[in-house]
């Protein structure tokens, strides 16, 4: 029952993740990857940030240790965001280590709870349908290798944002938090100014600063989360 | 083979990323004030990535007809539009304005 809200949770963005894989398969494609990396990269690392800053990179002249560290970059928020989830999946280290490679974006904020609770079953859940998305994408963009031009022409491009924003919404609709509130203005203006100066990771992860609103205690109205529609 | 290295560069990257948290806490209960903050970690996170996936390195790749898109999109998951549907809806937005100014 969990598993399926989280896979309900999982359907919207895994229609974005889609052609957003088409998008790196292309890419990696044109830039040089060849067939089988770009799949690999997809099937392995599962993290289209990590995956298209690493492929930027390259495809700008940038060598592999410049590229990896792009990557890392990009993937710095998951430290935070699995130390919060930590101790909602199961088992020791190991287990947990390896429960937590089903961390992605959307699949973490469809797990919370409110209140800084987890659900490891809707992180599964909503994982599940994203990643056959994010593999198969890249498959076809491998094959197919679609134009940027096409994704735009479609207005495929605004999926992932527009996701986001929902997400975001019905975020601060369920907690009811004026401290969320805060929190969501501070890390957009902070990842805002960041982009001016720093590459897209850095400022993500700058954005999770943000959060440091939560640390004085207050009196909050609700704090439990709504199923999302 | 830089491309392969590249491959398994970023492959170890994700995992340990992803991995580090849990395993370095186990399965201690973060304290309190960290719980707090985990609690509006999400908002910030979310308002980041609408932001920078809108705005892109430097703000290069702010265009109009995105932010109408993701607006109305957002617009219309407020009056409680199903999410799937507001997405389509904003993705057309973006597509109709693109059309109609090429």
């Amino acid at each position: 029952m969990r598993f399926r809200a989280g896979m309900r949770i999982g359907f919207g963005p895994a229609a974005a993740t889609l052609p957003l894989g088409m998008t790196f398969g292309a890419l990696a494609v044109t830039g040089g990857w060849g067939p089988w990396a770009p799949i690999v990269a997809s099937m392995l690392a599962f993290s289209g940030s990590a995956q298209f800053a690493a492929a930027t990179v390259l495809t700008g002249g940038g060598g592999g240790a410049l590229a990896v560290t792009a990557a890392a970059l990009m993937n710095a928020r998951f430290v935070p965001m699995g130390l919060a989830i930590g101790p909602y999946l199961s088992g020791g280290r190991v287990r947990k280590a390896v429960e937590s490679l089903a961390l992605v974006d959307a699949s973490w904020v469809g797990a919370h709870l409110g209140g800084g609770r987890f659900d490891r079953y809707r992180l599964f859940g909503a994982t599940a349908v994203q990643y056959p998305a994010w593999l198969g994408g890249t498959v076809l963009g491998v094959v197919f290798a679609p134009s940027p031009a096409v994704i735009e022409t479609y207005g495929l491009d605004v999926i992932f944002p527009a996701f986001f924003l929902i997400l975001l919404i019905d975020e601060l609709r369920g907690s009811r938090s004026r401290t969320g509130v805060l929190s969501a203005v501070l890390g957009a203006v902070i990842s805002g100014v960041l982009l001016l100066v720093v590459p897209v990771g850095v400022a993500l992860l700058g954005a999770t600063a943000a959060a440091a609103v939560g640390l004085p205690k207050t009196r909050e109205v609700g704090g439990e989360k709504q199923q999302p529609a | 083979m830089t491309v392969w290295w590249v491959v398994f560069g970023l492959v170890v990257v994700c995992l340990v990323m992803r991995a580090v948290g849990p395993a370095v806490l186990g399965g201690r209960e973060l304290p309190a004030p960290m719980r707090r903050v985990v609690t509006v970690l999400a908002p910030a996170l979310l308002a980041g990535l609408v932001v920078t996936e809108i705005g892109g390195e430097r703000w290069a790749a702010l265009d109009a007809a995105m932010v109408a898109g993701v607006l109305v999109a957002g617009g219309a998951r407020l009056v409680r539009v199903p999410a799937l549907v507001a997405v389509v809806i904003g993705a057309a937005v973006a597509a109709g304005i693109r059309a109609f100014a090429a």
